[in-house]
């Protein structure tokens, strides 16, 4: 596969991939990586087919400022300034100390320059100050976001592990038996809330068989070996639901799949079962997969946070847990834009990568 | 997927509105059967517990002491005692009241929120939908259980003793809490059930019998009710299954987070409590986890059995 300019945008994800994972082993600053991967692909998606792109991300633009507006408007509805002079100052502060406190912080402004003021912060990686212990709230995001996003890429890995095959398989037997099983216990999984099954499993690994360890965090830096083993149970809890929501999409469009004429001519041709399958079949069935992968991430990062607090991983959940508990609303504020935008962007480039898979897309929607 | 920003659900909702695909198979006899009996019985207990706990004859109250704490199951504690000698048996009972009703209210709310703001725009299309359908977009770009958090991290301050005003009312600050969860819950299930109503009014609001009424002279607002709001309706209620499952697990989760009402009795709050000693003493986690996980899947396996009853009825018109 040469790049061309055809395929330019699937070459960019790749390399994009390559930076991420380079920055990651040698601990470059999260954000800095982050950056570099987005404005790789939106750059070589820009090349490939421009107005669509950038039309696409202009139509970003309000849906960013609304989330991060909605964030500060709660933030700023909860905490008076009152409240925020007296917990820098002490109980004790005077009245006179208070009123000029908040006149040098700017806590009296008006709402929108106050907006202004954070978000234009906010844009080059500054989310504020926590006035509850005087730490840089971004710095906390910084060392916060990695884990949550290592758990959230082993957990899409175990489910596509699980789910591809068992899917294929369930779809081949479809209405026999083996296919009664897989679609009976996928039903069973998608109804196990995941901190239940997390509990489930750190009773049974951790508690009686004694294989996996059931806390803390290791970083892979340290020890991989250790990193995995304390990963394993975390992933495991987050994957196996979203394992059983894929299984049923993959199933349920394969098995259409499997009754049109392409496959019956491959049938005919004498193509044996598992090359029909493999080879033929499975290609047109994972769109809806792709789509719902893309959608899904909603949910695993809501799975995410609580997973982290039962495994008691340095995560997003647990940073939002302390911060809830701690009074700390500028923690909770910067945690929820950077989850929310995060989203946002995930969302974009899953539509971008679906434009460069299929083509049909980029004319019908643009 | 169980905390579930219901979006992922929209998408095998929507599958169904195709005429069945697997016809050719020869028609496949859907019946009710033994797991549907099942699963609306299961449902129909938990109703029960959730209207009338307090007054089942016999039952202990959730803040009974009942014997020595962390017995385990047997003859005498039926499912055991918890850290405080509270009946566990008990208090899964009594914990159905906050865990369903929370979530039922809220899915109610969203119904109600979801279905104007899609009967609307998928009704009048154009301009209002173009403003509604990005409004909607907005509100499902923050992830489920973050907008959770947030809403009630920021809103539902916790502790406190003294009554707060909510609204025009005075209440005291875990039912404050509790009110804070219903709404931010009911705001979660919005966008979704709005993205299910818009889509089917799309399709019922071009059928004949609504240009029959049109031409009959009948109002905007009449044919939304009359024609199209009871062909959305089921589409809905079938969504509001799962969407009901999908918040009996965020709320229970907001539990681990320590915001909500932390002090009521709950199957969240149960599991979070007994959490710590699930190496010696499983049962206070495993139990009020079963009544959940029953729940759930009852809930996940009635609205899969809706939509193929549906599916059916649809392909014979």
């Amino acid at each position: 596969m040469t790049i061309s300019k055809e395929n330019l945008s699937l070459w960019s994800v790749v390399i994009s991939f390559a930076v991420f994972l380079f920055g990651w082993i040698t601990h470059l600053n999260g954000l800095v990586t982050a950056g570099i991967c987005l404005v790789l692909i939106i750059g070589a998606a820009t090349i490939t087919n421009g107005s669509y792109v950038l039309k696409r991300l202009a139509a970003l633009i309000p849906t960013l400022v609304l989330v991060t507006l909605f964030a500060f408007f709660l933030q700023t509805q909860r905490v008076s300034p009152q409240d925020v002079a007296i917990r820098v100052l002490g109980p004790g502060a005077t009245e006179q100390a208070t009123t000029e406190f908040i006149a040098a912080n700017g806590l009296d402004a008006p709402f929108f320059s106050r907006y202004l003021d954070w978000i234009s912060g906010a844009v080059v990686g500054d989310l504020g100050t926590s006035f509850v212990n005087n730490t840089s709230v971004s710095d906390q995001v910084a060392a916060a976001l990695p884990i949550s996003l290592q758990l959230m890429v082993y957990a899409q890995i175990i489910a596509l592990l699980l789910a591809v095959p068992g899917g294929v398989y369930a779809a081949y037997k479809a209405n026999q038996r083996g296919d009664a099983v897989l679609s009976t216990s996928a039903l069973g999984f998608l109804s196990v809330p995941n901190f239940v099954l997390a509990l489930v499993l750190v009773f049974l690994f951790a508690a009686k068989l004694d294989l996996l360890p059931a806390t803390r965090y290791e970083y892979f830096g340290e020890s991989p070996w250790e990193h995995f083993q304390h990963m394993l149970l975390p992933s495991l809890a987050l994957g196996m639901g979203l394992a059983a929501t894929y299984l049923r999409l993959l199933r349920g469009d394969m098995v259409i799949t499997l009754q049109e004429s392409f496959i019956t001519t491959a049938k005919a041709k004498g193509v044996s079962p598992r090359r029909v399958l493999w080879g033929h079949a499975l290609r047109p069935s994972m769109f809806t997969l792709l789509t719902v992968f893309a959608v899904n991430a909603g949910a695993l990062i809501g799975g995410t946070l609580i997973v982290e607090i039962i495994f008691i991983l340095p995560g997003m959940g647990n940073l939002i847990a302390t911060a809830i508990v701690g009074f700390d609303f500028l923690i909770l504020q910067g945690a929820v834009v950077v989850l929310a935008v995060g989203f946002v962007l995930l969302n974009f480039l899953a539509d971008l990568l679906y434009a460069a898979l299929d083509p049909r897309i980029r004319h019908v929607r643009s | 997927m169980s905390v579930v920003n219901a979006t992922e659900v929209t998408v095998t909702v929507a599958a169904p509105a195709a005429p069945p695909a697997d016809s050719d198979d020869g028609y496949v006899a859907r019946k009710r059967g033994f797991w549907f009996w099942a699963a609306a019985a299961w449902l129909g207990f938990i109703v029960l517990c959730m209207l009338f706990s307090q007054w089942f004859p016999g039952l202990a109250e959730p803040r009974e002491r009942v014997g020595s704490p962390r017995i385990g199951p047997g003859a005498d504690y039926l499912f055991g005692t918890n850290n405080s000698g509270h009946s566990v048996f008990a208090r899964c009972l009594h914990g159905a009241r906050i865990s369903i009703g929370v979530a039922v209210i809220a899915t109610f709310g969203g119904i109600v929120m979801g279905g104007t703001v899609g009967l609307i725009s998928g009704y009048y299309r154009r301009g209002i939908d173009t403003t509604l359908s990005s409004l909607v977009n907005v509100m499902l770009a923050i992830p489920g259980l973050v907008l959770a958090l947030a809403l009630v991290g920021f809103f539902a301050p916790t502790g406190g003793f003294d009554d707060q005003r909510f609204l025009f009312f005075t209440v005291s600050p875990n039912t404050n809490a509790t009110i804070w969860a219903t709404i931010a819950l009911a705001i979660l299930s919005t966008p979704s059930i709005s993205r299910v109503a818009r889509a089917q009014t799309l399709v019922w609001s071009d059928r004949d019998f609504v240009l029959a009424s049109r031409t009959l002279g009948a109002r905007n607002l009449r044919i939304i009710i009359r024609d199209v709001l009871p062909n959305v309706l089921p589409a809905m209620l079938s969504f509001a299954l799962i969407g009901v499952a999908a918040l009996i697990v965020v709320q229970a989760a907001l539990a681990f987070f320590g915001i909500g009402d932390v002090t009521a009795t709950s199957w969240g709050g149960d599991i979070n409590f007994g959490r710590d000693r699930l190496d010696s003493e499983p049962h206070m986690v495993f139990f009020p986890s079963l009544f959940m996980f029953l729940t759930v899947l009852s809930l996940n396996y009635l609205s899969d059995k809706f939509i193929e009853l549906n599916a059916v009825k649809e392909a014979g018109v």
